[in-house]
């Protein structure tokens, strides 16, 4: 028993104290973190949800699925607190975000990695060269048949299936191939479902498709995917090449952007914290491929220093290239 | 209103039924009735009254007078009218949009005809039974108190005394009255219209139209039928639209022929089957043409 | 063939010929229904097998899951409920009055007419717009109500805000009594779970307990009694779990798990050594708070050793302030009798949360979704309204309005009542429909992953096709597994609503055959 001499402090208020320096303790946060955007991304913010559910009962996370371009249209009205992206935030976004007073901080979370894969019975495929998957490709593609890429290769006819020209797969895929003003070939076996892609390539000894790797991951036994070589010798896709950024530049970085003015509430604070203390763990489980550590760090700096805006654009606004390494430092 | 006993509604049904149809008219001449059959007061009082639907006229400016608690039947061949007058009497037409008339057509003071008429206070007062028997797909008992509970509330007691007493003013008690929870859908075509009947006078009304209520029936049905108007018609101002004469001569006091929208002549049923005043009405009544 | 009867014109039929026409007749029309019949049996046969296995009692009651054997369909299952029955309590009454304005109340004049007829061309049209429109003007009109009305997500920010004001006491403490959460501990996981993290070293520990600090948690083994201050969160389940995540700006690293039962919980206790002298400031909500303010009643000592219990206080005077309980009696009491406050029982957090609660704009919850979803199938069950109105004989009307019926009553005792098989008809099909629609939710704002299902109309709500389709697009097999029993289960509450329709139709039915 402790005695003072004078009160000062109200009973409500040493309460509110209490709650105050409570509030830290996620047990105790209570409060809602709405986040939306990107399918591709879903699956590591539902794994981190599902996490955090554990250590913050009172915290209700939603993950939504509108796509990134549909979750950056809500984020940008200032709607959700936190939205999922398989690509940058692109600059029309950008200005209806400046529009509604909302900042945001830009936070790589994975790697996804495109895989360009064959039939197990295709054997005389060793690799592919960028140019080669250029010319597959670009629209209006004179290869019909696997003899128009290499002469000494069966003179039979090529089947090309291709993920939906919606996804954020095509879209990445369309612009390392032929940029952004280009166009992807339109004879192609299409599907928004990869898992039916996996089942065409399966299934066709003269099939060639690209998809995300987790499903190549998924399907290693019925499918054999096609080193790449973008000039630094043929490079297989895997969880290393990835993470390394060798496996350039069929890999492509996940995010999630976080609302300025929300990370100032606990809740959100500490989910943020979270996610990217388990993005490593949480994003290889489900399919993808961590990032190096380093960059988990920079995000972090970037969170503690309210870095907002994004690290594809300079200050001038003109779009910024790279490997992420290099763009986060 | 006061109800007649069922028990002698019921006395006098089918073996008392004359097979001449002309025998009960001649009878009642008998037993002096026909002197009443115009010194009745007038009911409805209709003067050159006109409808039409659309362009098209129905009735040409006829002028009639309908006599309180008798059967007043409208004849004349298809088309002719009758139908398009009687649901004139009780503002039915009013659910076609392209109906309207003109004239007078006065109950007991009454401009039908007016605009601001409430045409639901009229149809209380003025009940009709359609040619298709059309009970409600409601319980017999349903059907009946339809009718009242429209128009007020009651305590159970006394709906259930309104609806035994209109049933048995319909001579259909008898028949129904243990299974008044049934569906009315699964009673006889004779037994359903008697039931509308009962439908119809349970609201109390003063006059009842009947739009060839037997025209869908068989024989015996409608014998049974012919025999409640009669009965009916002590209480009730009864218009009648009927294809089939011997019917009318059975059942009506008055008749009325209609030929394309005319009047041709209106008259003691008795003189216009025996001494049609004109030609195309003695054509009709004996069956030359219609 | 006989010659007496050839006098009629026209070459005869060989009657073995129609009759074989009409064999074959029946015949197709069979092998058509088996056709479907079949590939619909293979459809729920592959269904079955495929999902039978993740079909289990906790598949019903799980949340999302990245594993598929924890994977459950509870938030999409009950969020498709909600929106399904709040969707036909919108869309019925009003399908079915825009039927009966349509059908029953044909206008007279040539000016309505024309606009009746243009409005019944448009509703047909209407049934064949895509629904993903209807997704769009959903999210403009409910979800945003087309931005005037504020952010819709304003509304989770101002929840944080709760009690202002307080209570100010002033005189010397005797005895301070912290409220306090004990708790029996089972279990302590430490650093080790978070080896291998990529945080910097120093930790920065943002627990502070009122008794007890964050090293002396961190000792704490199974079995040891804890107490720490008091939790805003009286809402508190059996077991607790205070994890030490450093927040994002710190260089802190590990992960502490201190899980425990709980054992008491206790209200704190202020005793002072002379009549309260300051100020009492009365302890308020903010309306758009959601959570009451936890305090249930005040308990005063007085000097004259009277104990007084208050369910609210109310300031009336500078030197009085007013106690009272329930209505009956309130009482004036002078500040400086006042010599114990004490705090009663705060240890639960009222919720505002009814079904019916309600605020504006809409945002992404069941209501807005229901609302889209009734827009999707208003027309389907206006058309099949006004197909099942017109199906209801004329003669039943005219019987009705001869019997002296307002056109109301005819409508009400007799057409409606005739109708409804036939309406209950549409409103299945209709609603066949809403549970089965995925892209306007998606545009509304559907969620996915959503840990509790909804509490009312302004809920967050997640959907069975969404997530159905979310499973059976994710790369790893075992998805599709847990996609078919999802499949099932939409399948069988598609059967509970049609279902319950059909005993609907048939209550009104009995007596009309």
């Amino acid at each position: 028993m402790k005695t003072l001499s004078r009160l000062y402090s109200t009973l409500a208020a040493s309460l509110l104290l209490a709650t105050l320096a409570n509030a830290q303790a996620p047990s105790s946060l209570k409060g809602v973190v709405k986040v939306d955007g990107s399918s591709t991304v879903y699956p590591i913010t539902e794994a981190v949800a599902e996490e955090f559910k554990k250590v913050a009962p009172g915290v209700n996370v939603t993950v939504g699925v509108s796509g990134t371009g549909g979750g950056f249209k809500r984020f940008c009205a200032g709607e959700t607190d936190v939205s999922n992206a398989s690509r940058p935030v692109k600059p029309e976004e950008m200005e209806k975000a400046a529009s509604n007073a909302v900042e945001f901080i830009e936070i790589p979370v994975a790697y996804d990695g495109l895989s360009i894969v064959i039939n197990p019975r295709n054997t005389w495929v060793d690799h592919l060269t960028l140019d080669e998957v250029k010319r597959i490709w670009t629209d209006g593609s004179s290869v019909k048949t696997w003899k128009d890429i290499r002469p000494e290769w069966p003179d039979k006819p090529i089947r090309i299936f291709s993920p939906g020209t919606d996804s954020g797969t095509f879209d990445y895929f369309k612009e390392v191939v032929v940029g952004t003003k280009g166009s992807i070939r339109g004879d192609m076996s299409v599907s928004e479902d990869d898992n039916v892609l996996v089942k065409g390539v399966t299934g066709d000894e003269y099939a060639i498709g690209f998809f995300g790797c987790a499903y190549y991951f998924e399907n290693k036994a019925s499918l054999r995917v096609v080193p790449i070589d973008a000039g630094k010798g043929p490079i297989e896709p895997n969880h290393e090449t990835i993470e390394k950024g060798t496996y350039a530049p069929f890999s492509r970085p996940l995010f999630i952007y976080v609302n300025k003015k929300a990370i100032e509430r606990p809740e959100i604070k500490a989910f943020v914290g979270f996610y990217l203390q388990n993005a490593a763990r949480l994003s290889e489980e489900v399919g993808y491929v961590k990032l190096p550590a380093e960059l988990y760090s920079r995000a972090a700096k970037n969170i503690a220093a309210r870095k907002v805006g994004t690290q594809f654009t300079d200050e001038k606004g003109a779009p910024r290239h790279g490997a992420l390494a290099d763009l986060y430092k | 209103m006061t109800l007649p006993h069922a028990h002698s509604l019921l006395a006098d049904s089918p073996e008392s039924t004359p097979l001449n149809p002309l025998a009960h008219v001649a009878r009642r001449g008998i037993a002096g009735l026909p002197d009443s059959t115009t010194a009745a007061p007038v009911a409805l009082n209709v003067r050159d009254f006109s409808a039409y639907y659309g362009d098209f006229q129905a009735i040409r400016r006829i002028t009639l007078e309908i006599r309180a608690n008798r059967v007043t039947a409208l004849i004349g061949p298809s088309g002719c009218g009758k139908s398009t007058f009687l649901r004139w009497i009780n503002r039915m037409n009013d659910m076609v949009p392209s109906a309207r008339a003109e004239g007078t057509l006065n109950l007991h003071g009454i401009d039908l005809l007016a605009r601001d008429l409430d045409v639901v206070d009229l149809r209380r007062r003025v009940g009709m039974v359609f040619q298709k028997p059309n009970p409600f797909p409601k319980s017999i008992y349903d059907n009946v108190a339809f009718g009242p509970r429209l128009h007020r509330s009651f305590r159970r007691a006394e709906l259930d005394q309104l609806v035994e007493q209109s049933l048995r003013h319909a001579a259909l008690w008898d028949e129904v009255k243990d299974r008044l929870r049934d569906s009315a859908l699964g009673l006889s075509g004779g037994q359903q219209q008697r039931l509308c009947i009962a439908r119809a006078i349970a609201v109390g009304p003063e006059m009842l139209l009947m739009d060839e209520p037997c025209s869908a029936l068989d024989p015996q049905a409608t014998l049974r039928i012919e025999d409640l108007i009669r009965q009916l018609r002590s209480e009730y101002t009864i218009v009648i639209v009927t294809h089939n004469m011997q019917q009318a001569a059975r059942i009506s006091d008055v008749t009325a022929f209609f030929y394309e929208g005319t009047l041709i002549e209106a008259g003691r049923t008795i003189d216009l089957f025996t001494k049609p005043g004109k030609k195309q009405t003695e054509d009709y009544v004996t069956g030359r043409f219609g | 063939m006989n010659a007496a009867v050839g006098v009629q014109p026209g070459r005869s039929k060989p009657l073995w010929r129609r009759r074989l026409a009409d064999k074959v007749f029946v015949m197709v029309c069979v092998a058509a229904a088996a056709a479907s019949v079949l590939i619909l049996l293979l459809l729920l046969g592959s269904i079955v097998r495929q999902g039978w296995t993740y079909l289990t009692w906790d598949f019903l009651n799980n949340f999302p899951s990245r594993t598929a054997a924890s994977a459950g369909i509870k938030a999409a299952l009950w969020g498709s409920v909600w929106l399904c029955a709040v969707c036909m309590m919108l869309a019925v009454p009003i399908g079915v009055a825009t039927a009966i304005l349509l059908e029953e109340y044909a206008p007279k004049s040539r000016v309505a007419r024309r606009l009746h007829s243009f409005i019944q061309l448009n509703i047909r049209n209407l049934a064949g717009v895509p629904s993903i429109v209807y997704g769009i003007i959903g999210l403009t009109v409910f979800v945003r109500c087309f931005g005037v009305l504020g952010n819709p997500n304003q509304y989770d920010q101002l929840v944080r805000v709760h009690t202002t004001g307080g209570l100010v006491a002033e005189g010397t403490l005797i005895e301070d009594q912290p409220a306090s959460v004990i708790l029996d501990v089972t279990s302590v996981q430490g650093a080790e779970q978070a080896a291998g993290m990529p945080w910097p070293s120093g930790l920065e520990i943002n627990l502070a307990l009122a008794q007890g600090d964050a090293s002396s948690l961190a000792r704490a083994a199974p079995g040891d009694e804890i107490t720490i201050g008091l939790l805003r969160d009286y809402n508190l389940p059996l077991e607790l779990s205070f994890a030490l995540v450093p927040t994002p700006d710190s260089n802190a690293t590990p992960l502490l798990t201190v899980k425990g039962t709980l054992k008491e919980v206790r209200a704190g206790r202020l005793l002072l050594d002379r009549p309260v002298g300051g100020r009492i400031e009365i302890p308020s909500t903010d309306l758009l708070t959601r959570e009451a303010l936890a305090v249930r009643a005040h308990e005063f000592r007085l000097a004259s050793g009277e104990v007084i219990r208050a369910d609210s206080i109310a300031a009336s005077g500078d030197d009085e302030i007013t106690l009272s309980r329930g209505r009956a009696s309130a009482r004036a009491i002078r500040r400086d009798q006042i010599v114990e406050y004490r705090p009663i029982g705060p240890l639960a957090v009222g919720r505002e949360d009814s079904f019916f609660y309600l605020r504006i704009p809409l945002g992404g919850s069941v209501l807005a979704g229901a609302l889209t979803l009734m827009l999707v199938i208003l027309p389907v069950v206006i058309i099949s309204s006004q197909e099942a109105l017109r199906a209801v004989p004329r003669s039943l009307r005219e019987g009705a309005f001869a019997a002296g019926a307002t056109r109301w009553q005819v409508v009400s005792r007799m057409v409606l009542p005739s109708a409804i098989p036939g309406i209950m008809t549409g409103v299945i099909l209709a609603m066949s429909r809403a549970i089965g629609e995925a892209a306007p939710l998606l545009v509304v704002g559907g969620f996915l992953f959503i840990t509790f299902t909804p509490v009312n109309v302004m809920s967050d709500f997640a959907a069975m096709p969404l997530q159905i389709y979310q499973w059976a697009s994710r790369p790893q097999p075992e998805f599709y597994s847990v996609a078919a029993s999802g499949i099932i289960v939409l399948l069988t509450v598609l059967l509970a609503f049609n279902a319950a329709a059909i005993l609907i139709r048939q209550k009104f039915q009995k007596h009309t055959r």
